[in-house]
């Protein structure tokens, strides 16, 4: 059930209107029995790895959180000092061992499912033969997004930040909300896990905000990606067949076409949050206006990096033998230098990013190609760390007004021509074309009337079809803008106007979405050739 | 406190740390002055911070961070 | 008022401009128009019980018949309700709903389509374009179903058609003023000029023609429109249809063309329904008893052009006649209908004097040539 489809749709107003029918001690089980059923509609199959996920961490949970409480007793009753000690360590051990079976279990499952395929491929490649056969294997819808959302879960368990859930089916709503299922946001149990359970009642500005919320992913889905990505496939399809200037305005498109795509299913997804009265975390914050690649991996996928930060980039970066780095290095010769100095603190960390960066590419897929991703991501953000001081000095020297918008925008623009460089990684097939193909933009750039015939051709969007896209590019622009540059939401800017206001950009918007939106099975223009009349 | 006050100088030096107790919460610490305070802290107190302490409630002032490594010493 | 009253009307009130400004639409402004949907419109609004007789099939039928060709020779008021690429299916509802606005006597049927493959998805949106000008009731609603049935994830759009429509649009916003005046040229006047009839005058060369009398094998229909046949006649059966089966005339080019299959087709057509007691004529084989010219009487392999249409009507209705097809009743109409077909058949031999002007052109073209000829006529005639 895609978010456009009228099913959902169907299935979205009858969950809601039976959650508020129903009585309040009760409601979290129909949240529960939407999202299973939910689940059950798009991937019958997968419903198995869930359980197992679910199962195995909604245990792994209890028996934690009743050690945690068992061996505080147990060691506080221990006087001696030093056996105190040991006990702890004894008890500390058996518990990791616990969250040490949970999590290989569970990302286990998640690597062979995803990854194992690419593994054999890899093999194979480099035998040079195809010495093992791929498996058929079905991957769960959003295995990625609850196996990490659980491991979370979990591991704030083992590190006595929570307390286990008692009942399981409270827990299976935590892992299975379908509002979240399909493309995250991942939440922190602490955020949203009460929430959930927690009785909501109706509200009429939440009702009227979810909506509009939800309103304006669809436009953005239906009226910008939808359409964009009509003419990103057709080039994707065989890059080899283009010149660099129409791979180039294909990245641009893509551009456009990941963020609206994307923050239009969040939007949704909040959106419906927020009709129940559920406050569901931010995945996206005006992404392209960021100045640093750094400021950048903060404002998109949010919650991933959110996760990353709090469960591998810590917990790697505070290693013995990561901070030893910084040590060794400080105390070298080089150390003793003023740069010197610089690296010590900040390769240690630097390298903590690349490797998160690693995991984050491979995250999205299971290619080769993520991994140059990866190293892109990560090798940037190292080396601007290192050399900050030089590009302080360069500044400096060239007497730049570091506080003057075109410093300012200098900066945004010099980042998105990092993020676009990355996303020639997510559009190329693989590792060796995604460098063939930042080549060619590089280097095969042909600026004539030739190249636009070409983009006219193999486009399927017709040239009105291309104003509607351009003008539609330009609101969400616009809104952006006010957002960027007020902090306020364009909800309560228009909740603030009139009513009469108010209904006409709700029914403009509408309009919109349902007359220009992509949806349904389409018209196919190429029947109509049919009788060549 | 001086001690921790002193180290925490040393890697910024713009910060009041005496009075201040939003440093997570306003953003002013950034992973890299964490990172880096973690290392000054470990090294000084003889403590391993995990990261699982990382949290708000003990790097948002100077007096909670001294708890926190109070704690852990005891430990 | 109380607030949530207030609250519910506002709410309702959104809703019900939207729907309105999204009817708009999808009747006038995003939707395809042309010399099919002319037809079907203009037939659901001829008098009620004004036309004599209704014949199916699809373009072969179209361009091969000229309804007031027939009014002119015979005095009987005949429609063509059929479109472009539309399959056979539609023949049963097509039916019922000309029985219910119009009641014809008499049905002519052209087996054209029941010779088709099961390609059936293919001819999906033209059986929907179809759809499109016909009125929201039980026959469009049974078409959607029997589209759902077979299959069809389209088959919500046969009743919103804004839902097939809005992922092509805008077409090209320049042809919507056109449009737009068109449509509403159409709904002022009341009834089309020209029945739905669409003609040219161009006449493509032939390349090689088969000769069919030496290629005569039978090759069974596909199990599913087989089906449509004999439920269609079991139909024709209980209602007393009177109804005279036919096959429209091609060029045949040769043995590997679709058109010869079809043909041979036809002639297993031709066995289920004579065995059933109806009559048919294969006019695959009776091209040189009709007169066609090769050369002068088709707009293409597959279609007749307007000389061969003055031909195969002409033909048509004096073979009914002299063989006694239908029970033929003397054409009795009242005062306005016979005034309006009247003067529709002044306009169809003004629209005739200008046909060869148009014969370069193309039969997209030739709708907005034809409305702009109109005023030209309208201004001429008052």
């Amino acid at each position: 059930m895609g978010y456009t489809s009228p099913s959902f749709l169907l299935f979205l107003t009858g969950s809601i209107l039976l959650y508020f029918l129903f009585p309040k001690k009760y409601r979290w089980t129909v949240l529960l029995g939407a999202s299973l059923f939910f689940y059950a509609r798009a991937s019958l199959k997968g419903f198995i790895y869930l359980a197992v996920t679910s199962l195995s961490t909604y245990f792994a949970g209890r028996i934690l959180s009743a050690r945690n409480q068992k061996d505080k007793e147990t060691v506080k009753a221990i006087k001696d000092r030093e056996e105190k000690k040991k006990q702890k360590e004894i008890l500390k051990k058996k518990r990791w061992h616990i969250l040490l079976a949970c999590l290989i279990l569970n990302f286990g499952i998640l690597i062979f499912l995803k990854y194992l395929n690419f593994m054999i491929d890899t093999v194979n490649a480099l035998s040079g033969f195809e010495r093992y056969p791929m498996l058929n294997l079905l991957i769960p819808l959003g295995i990625s997004f609850y196996t990490f959302q659980s491991m979370g879960y979990v591991i704030d368990i083992y590190n006595g930040k929570l307390e286990a859930e008692k009942n399981f089916f409270k827990f299976l709503l935590f892992v299975s909300f379908f509002p979240q299922i399909i493309q995250g946001p991942i939440s922190m149990y602490d955020q949203l896990a009460h929430q959930l359970y927690e009785p909501h009642d109706y509200d009429y500005h939440n009702l009227k905000r979810g909506c509009e919320l939800m309103l304006w992913g669809y436009f953005k889905k239906m009226v910008i990606a939808d359409r964009a990505v009509m003419f990103l496939n057709v080039v994707t399809a065989d890059y080899t067949a283009y010149n660099g200037t129409v791979i180039l305005l294909a990245l641009l498109v893509y551009t456009v076409q990941l963020y609206a795509d994307f923050s239009a299913g969040i939007d949704i997804s909040r959106g419906i949050c927020e009709i129940i009265g559920i406050d569901m975390v931010e995945n996206f914050r005006r992404p392209y206006f960021a100045e640093t690649i750094n400021d950048f991996w903060r404002r998109w996928h949010i919650s991933l990096g959110a996760w990353m930060k709090k469960y591998i980039f810590y917990p790697f970066a505070v290693l013995k033998p990561v901070m030893n780095i910084g040590k060794k290095i400080k105390n070298s010769s080089f150390g003793k230098t003023e740069y010197g100095k610089h690296v010590a603190k900040v390769f240690p960390i630097s390298l903590s990013s690349l490797v998160v960066f690693m995991v984050v590419g491979f995250w999205h897929g299971a290619n080769w190609k993520y991994a140059g991703f990866g190293l892109w991501n990560g090798l940037i953000i190292m080396f601007s760390e290192l050399l900050k001081p030089v590009f302080e000095q360069m500044t400096q020297a060239l007497h730049i007004k570091t506080a003057s918008f075109g410093f300012k925008l200098f900066r945004i623009i010099r980042t998105l021509f990092i993020v676009i460089v990355g996303y020639v990684f997510d559009i190329a097939p693989g590792l060796s074309s995604s460098v063939d193909m930042i080549r060619r933009v590089f280097f095969d750039q042909v600026w004539t009337a030739e190249t636009v015939k070409t983009i006219a051709d193999i486009s399927p969007i017709n040239k009105d079809g291309a104003v509607i896209l351009c003008i539609a590019v330009i609101i969400l622009f616009v809104v952006s803008l006010v957002q960027e540059s007020t902090g306020k939401q364009i909800r309560d800017m228009i909740d603030e106007k009139p009513w009469p206001l108010e209904w006409a950009v709700l029914f403009a918007g509408m309009v919109i979405v349902l007359c220009f939106g992509i949806y349904g099975p389409g018209y196919d223009a190429a029947a109509f050739v049919y009788m060549q009349f | 406190m001086e001690e921790l006050l002193d180290i925490l100088r040393d890697i910024k030096d713009d910060v009041d740390f005496e009075n201040c107790d939003t440093l997570i919460d306003d953003g002013i610490l950034d992973s890299f002055a964490i990172l880096q305070i973690i290392a000054a802290l470990n090294d000084n107190y003889d403590i391993a911070i995990p990261a699982a302490e990382i949290v708000p409630e003990n790097f948002n002032s100077a007096a909670s961070l001294l708890k926190m490594v109070e704690r852990l010493q005891n430990e | 008022m109380n607030r949530t009253v207030k609250r519910i009307l506002k709410i309702l009130s959104l809703f019900a401009a939207v729907g309105a400004v999204l009817l708009y639409m999808q009747s006038y402004i995003m939707r395809p128009w042309d010399f099919n949907h002319i037809r079907t419109k203009g037939f659901y609004m001829e008098p009620k019980d004004s036309i004599d007789m209704v014949l199916l099939g699809q373009s072969d039928i179209v361009r091969a018949y000229s309804p007031l060709k027939a009014y002119e020779n015979t005095g009987y008021t005949s429609y063509v309700l059929a479109c472009d690429g539309i399959t056979a299916a539609m023949w049963k509802p097509l039916t019922e709903s000309a029985m219910q606005y119009q009641n014809p006597d008499y049905f002519i049927i052209d087996v054209n389509n029941v010779c088709y493959g099961e390609d059936t998805d293919l001819h999906r949106p033209f059986d929907q374009q179809m759809t499109d000008d016909m009125p929201y009731d039980t026959h469009r609603f049974s078409i959607a179903m029997d589209a759902k049935k077979t299959g069809s994830d389209r088959w919500l759009s046969y009743l919103l058609p804004i839902q097939e429509y809005h992922v092509g649009f805008p077409a090209n916003w320049a042809d919507v003023p056109d449009q737009l005046h068109e449509i509403r040229t159409l709904e002022k006047r009341g009834y089309t000029y020209f029945k739905g009839d669409a003609q040219t005058y161009a006449a493509e060369k032939p390349g090689k023609v088969l000769n069919l009398k030496e290629h005569m094998e039978k090759q069974p229909l596909s199990a599913r429109y087989e089906k449509v046949l004999n439920d269609y006649l079991d139909f024709a059966d209980e209602h007393h249809l009177n109804v005279v089966f036919i096959q429209t005339p091609h060029r045949i080019p040769g043995e590997s063309s679709k058109l010869f299959t079809t043909f041979k087709r036809s002639l297993a057509a031709q066995e289920i329904i004579e065995e059933r007691g109806y009559p048919f004529l294969n006019t695959e084989l009776l091209k040189d008893e009709i007169g066609l010219d090769m050369e002068v009487d088709f707009y293409n392999n597959g279609h007749l052009n307007y000389p061969g249409q003055v031909k195969f009507t002409d033909w048509l209705w004096k073979t009914i006649e002299e063989q006694k097809l239908l029970p033929l009743k003397a054409p009795d109409h009242p005062e306005h209908v016979k005034e309006e077909w009247d003067t529709c058949l002044k306009y169809y031999h003004a629209y005739a004097e200008y046909l060869p002007e148009f014969k370069g052109k193309k039969n997209t073209e030739m709708c907005m040539e034809t409305t702009k000829l109109i005023e030209k006529l309208e201004a001429r005639m008052n």
